[in-house]
């Protein structure tokens, strides 16, 4: 593809994108869904452009925009809106996760007559919700802030257990049994002390912050070291996307986390993030996640019909099975159906769900190639 | 790989679809609203079964009790008239 062309499209693909940003909010048809149908075009239809062109780069495209997604959305987070909201969130994550997977495996199980453990990883697999399409589009929303928030933690913790989980049914699959106890003490583990990274850096970064800023051209520092973050999270083996959004959320609600007391103890002045830093965040945040979409388009595959049919059912009965989903989790309330029934609608899956895919081909399970 | 694929494209396209159809459409929002009802509606069935069976079983424990007791007397006092009947007999 020739450079100047590129350099065209990737200007026009902004443009774009503020196009499509303004009929969301005229005309309520999401940006998300215009970008993909954009990546879709220049792909699979019209072979401009493949998946294979972007190489090792696509994956870490993927990556640097959940983790810059994440520790944005995190910055909008605010504590008391957190402890209002955390029962609700444990209760779909779980809910949603553990239904879908089961419903997903139970189809794979009668439907393709899989084995058992490889339609439970499949279920797994797509059991979570997507941060990438989540944040963005609950944003837009008019809704309830604590609903935005149960929606965002959702769609951040779904992921620990999607992984969790896959990886554990692979392990199983391949040792032929499955060890519960180790499963649900790895999911303890990843929340737990991937939360304490991400605190532990949002407390330094914090205390740093008001230095840094004194630096030339230091505003990009702030996400970077979330990328130092989520790079040592992952390398520890836990969640580095929860570490990302404990970083987020400590940063931001630095002033109720960081008592006097420890003030007084540790001496030092801690900071949270200015508005130009915030504006010029979300700027990046906008950016990536056009690319990203386009991007989600371009490696969607229309050649075999099967798996897309397939697909689509399944989709379809997980939309069903959505609903009494959030109204088992959700307290009924008669102020906020309308979030009730956006809860209901959002169903997401993402970047977890295709990373995760392409592990079982890779490790040569059977069955492997369908997940 | 490829029914991943499929399932995250849908499941997107089906959101964002959703998404702007509860904002707009109302029989879209009805539709929910239906759907929530029926999940509560439900959830009431459940809870109602739950009281009938707990109901029930108290009640048959209550049942239970009471045949066997009052044919515990039945027996005894029966018995004892035998009893008394073999002794004038004798």
């Amino acid at each position: 593809m020739n450079i100047a062309v590129t350099v065209v499209s990737v200007g026009v693909l902004v443009f774009l994108a503020h196009v499509f940003a303004e009929i969301f909010s005229r005309k309520k048809i999401p940006d998300v869904l215009l970008l993909i149908v954009v990546g879709l075009i220049v792909g699979p239809l019209m072979n401009i452009i493949s998946i294979d062109d972007f190489g090792m780069i696509g994956p870490v495209f993927t990556t640097i925009t959940l983790v810059t997604i994440l520790f944005e959305g995190g910055t909008e987070l605010r504590f008391d809106a957190l402890k209002n909201s955390l029962k609700g969130t444990s209760l779909l994550t779980n809910l949603n996760f553990f239904v879908t997977m089961i419903v997903v495996g139970l189809i794979g199980w009668l439907a393709f007559d899989l084995p058992v453990l490889v339609s439970l990883m499949l279920g797994s697999i797509v059991g979570g919700t997507s941060s990438a399409v989540v944040i963005p589009l609950v944003r837009q929303l008019e809704m309830g802030k604590n609903s935005k928030t149960v929606l965002i933690l959702e769609s951040a913790f779904s992921d620990v257990l999607c992984i969790v989980f896959a990886l554990a049914f692979m392990e199983a699959i391949e040792m032929g049994q499955l060890n519960i106890g180790l499963m649900i003490g790895n999911v303890f583990a990843s929340f737990i002390l991937a939360t304490l990274i991400g605190l532990s850096g949002a407390f330094f970064w914090s205390m740093v912050l008001h230095k840094i800023r004194n630096i030339n051209n230091s505003i990009f520092t702030t996400p970077a070291f979330v990328f130092i973050i989520f790079g040592i999270s992952e390398l520890l083996g836990y969640s580095g996307a929860i570490s990302a959004l404990a970083f987020g959320i400590g940063l931001a609600n630095m002033d109720s986390l960081a008592s006097p007391i420890i003030q007084s103890i540790i001496a030092k002045r801690t900071d949270t993030l200015n508005e130009t830093e915030r504006v010029l965040f979300s700027e990046i945040v906008f950016l990536l996640k056009t690319f990203f979409f386009v991007y989600i388009g371009i490696s969607i595959r229309l050649d075999d019909l099967f798996p897309i049919i397939i697909g689509f059912i399944i989709t379809l009965i997980l939309f069903v099975v959505r609903v009494p989903v959030v109204r088992a989790s959700m307290p009924n309330s008669q102020d906020h159906k309308l979030d009730l029934y956006y809860m209901s609608a959002i169903v997401p899956k993402g970047l977890a769900a295709a990373v995760l895919a392409t592990i079982p081909l890779q490790r040569g399970i059977a069955g492997g190639s369908l997940s | 790989m490829n029914l991943t694929f499929s399932i995250v494209l849908f499941s997107i396209v089906f959101t964002s679809v959703l998404v702007s159809l509860v904002g707009n459409n109302a029989t879209v929002r009805r539709t929910y609203e239906l759907g929530l009802n029926f999940s509560m509606l439900f959830r009431i069935l459940v809870q109602k079964y739950q009281k009938a069976r707990k109901l029930k079983k108290l009640r048959n424990e209550a049942l239970f009790k009471e045949p066997i007791q009052s044919d515990y007397n039945t027996v005894i006092s029966e018995l004892n008239a035998n009893k008394e009947e073999d002794e004038i007999k004798k």
